[in-house]
């Protein structure tokens, strides 16, 4: 066979490549379906906003610092409720008598140099 | 992404979008690459066609597994989509000679097209004796010759398919058609060929 009729044939036989059938592009079409990974999509619940609530805790510094300001605000209300008595004995101690003060001098004999003459 | 939307999408384009989960670039893929893979097996497997479309479903599914990991830009699809139909009917090869069978029987699938009835049987004639032709060559011959003339390859894509050199890509298609022609030199007249040049 000369090399032009080979030529021939084979270009003939790249024109008319083997068909596939029906039944192999579904088995080819639902192994790539099957296999194909699924799309990535964003859910709502995935970027829901947080809460009033959430958004004033992590404003004030997260749980922690929260806990601090809250703990803060109930005794001051508690020292604005309480009787200033009461108020005392917290500053003070209770049975302490501001009367009962000692004075302390630490330095007795230096009193004559601070006086004039 | 709609399906015709996928038409200008290069084959590379369309591995990422089958990754991303893009239904439409999945029958686009399979639509372009399987009827080359089938293709490639029937001739490279000698006709038989139940073990090529084995070969070309095996070929897709391992494609669609890659899909995830595909690196644009390094290899064409095809280009890998070949090399793994080749190393798939290796294995068939290799296990039909073990088995001592000789699987020439499947004839072609009848050709469509042609002047008419006359024509398309002289056209099913020749393919069958290019089948048969193919056939008789070295597996390595068989495999550049079909990338080459049927399937549109270049030689560094043939290379790269086969895992040689560009040069032996050459040498083993000069010697596959040199084999082929010899192979088919006593059926000339019997093809046709003499009739065709004697028209024109």
């Amino acid at each position: 066979m000369q090399t032009s009729d080979l030529d021939d044939l084979l270009a003939l036989a790249a024109m008319h490549p083997p068909a596939p059938s029906a039944a192999l592009m579904n088995r080819v079409t639902a192994d790539a379906l099957a296999l194909q990974p699924q799309s990535l999509t964003v859910s709502r619940a995935a970027v829901a906003r947080p809460g009033l609530w959430s958004r004033l805790v992590e404003l004030l510094g997260g749980p922690a610092a929260m806990a601090g300001v809250t703990s803060a605000a109930l005794f001051g209300i508690a020292l604005g409720y309480l009787d200033p008595t009461t108020v005392d004995i917290l500053a003070l101690g209770q049975g302490v008598d501001q009367a009962e003060t000692e004075a302390v001098d630490f330095f007795p004999s230096v009193d004559f140099l601070m006086t004039e003459g | 992404m709609a399906f015709d939307a996928t038409s200008e999408i290069s084959d590379d384009a369309l591995m990422v979008l089958y990754a991303n989960g893009d239904r439409p670039a999945a029958l686009a893929l399979a639509q372009r690459i399987t009827p080359r893979v089938l293709g490639y097996a029937t001739r490279l497997l000698g006709g038989d066609r139940a073990e090529a479309e084995d070969v070309a479903q095996e070929t897709m599914l391992r494609l669609w597994r890659t899909a995830p990991s595909w690196r644009q830009g390094e290899t064409k699809v095809t280009t890998w989509a070949f090399r793994v139909a080749t190393n798939l009917c290796i294995d068939r090869q290799r296990s039909r000679r073990r088995k001592g069978q000789v699987a020439l029987d499947d004839a072609p699938e009848p050709v469509d097209g042609g002047p008419g009835a006359e024509g398309r049987m002289q056209d099913g004639q020749r393919m069958v004796a290019l089948e048969t032709a193919l056939a008789t060559l070295p597996d390595r011959q068989r495999q550049a010759v079909v990338l080459r003339h049927l399937e549109g390859l270049t030689n560094p894509e043939i290379a790269t398919v086969l895992d040689i050199g560009v040069e032996a890509v050459e040498s083993l298609t000069a010697r596959g058609k040199r084999a082929l022609a010899a192979a088919l030199s006593g059926q000339r007249d019997a093809l046709g060929y003499k009739d065709d040049r004697d028209a024109d």
